[in-house]
């Protein structure tokens, strides 16, 4: 794979943006001739090919943990709870007088 | 007296040595938990027993973190959420050490993010605190503390702020 991403990068040239870190990963035969492909298909060096897929993913992921956009269906249940909030339940009130007893919480 | 303590993740913790049985949450703590929390990414508080010396023994762990909430322009949602972002806190992963299985770790760590959650959602504003379950058998656990899942289509779950009152107040020292 390191073979074949060094070929495809002279060929093309450098993906955008510096890149200085190296990341080492190895990839199953099938999965590395289906990166080719891929890229092949885009038109795209293999090495950008595989920033741009990773970096979307990265993206996804770290948006997901800190901005959560509602879909229509999903809007709509937590419009319809806050509107009518549940009471807490029997497990959670147990929980807290378990937690209560049992736990302290350090600062 | 407490037989358990709730830290901030630090040094004197043994993170190496926890195994929950599932890797996402173990490496997690392992390799990422500090990282995040130096960021100010996310803060990570572990559950140690009471009197335990470095490095202390982990039985369990979670991670909370705020998440804007954007309702868009859905027809009727603007009504109660506002266009502009709004705020909660996120429980995005709680785990509990194999070995501490059946002794209510789960449920008291539950109890100790959502009294967390609710003090800061008091004191900062926030709608509620929403879940990421690593899984369905996860929903599940969930579900028994009054979480209720979004969608069919996403393991995200919610809790409005006015549900997160308890009563009973875990101490705080």
């Amino acid at each position: 794979m390191k073979a074949i991403e060094k070929t495809a990068v002279r060929k093309r040239g450098r993906p955008p943006g510096a890149a200085t870190k190296r990341i080492n990963t190895r990839f199953p035969a099938g999965l590395a001739e289906k990166i080719e492909y891929a890229a092949a298909v885009r038109g795209v060096a293999i090495s950008a090919f595989i920033h741009e897929a990773v970096a979307e993913r990265a993206d996804r992921i770290i948006e997901a943990e800190s901005r959560w956009v509602l879909t229509r269906q999903e809007a709509a249940t937590v419009v319809a709870m806050i509107d009518k909030p549940p009471k807490p339940i029997k497990n959670m009130l147990d929980a807290a007088k378990l937690a209560a007893r049992h736990v302290v919480i350090r600062a | 007296m407490s037989s358990y303590a709730l830290e901030i993740l630090a040094e004197c913790h043994d993170r190496a040595g926890f195994a929950s049985g599932l890797e996402s949450v173990d490496r997690y703590l392992r390799e990422a938990a500090r990282g995040h929390l130096e960021k100010g990414i996310s803060v990570t508080r572990v559950l140690v027993e009471v009197g335990g010396t470095p490095p202390k023994q982990v039985v369990g762990y979670f991670t909370l973190s705020n998440i804007a909430v954007e309702a868009g322009d859905w027809p009727g949602v603007a009504k109660r959420l506002p266009k502009q972002a709004v705020s909660a806190v996120l429980l995005g992963r709680l785990a509990v050490a194999k070995a501490a299985h059946e002794r209510g770790i789960g449920s008291m760590l539950v109890a100790s993010a959502r009294q967390l959650a609710r003090e800061t959602i008091l004191r900062t504003g926030g709608i509620g605190m929403v879940v990421d379950a690593a899984n369905e058998h996860v929903v599940g656990f969930y579900t028994r503390f009054g979480f209720r899942r979004v969608s069919a289509a996403s393991l995200r779950m919610f809790l409005p702020s006015a549900s997160l009152e308890t009563g009973a107040a875990i101490p705080m020292g």
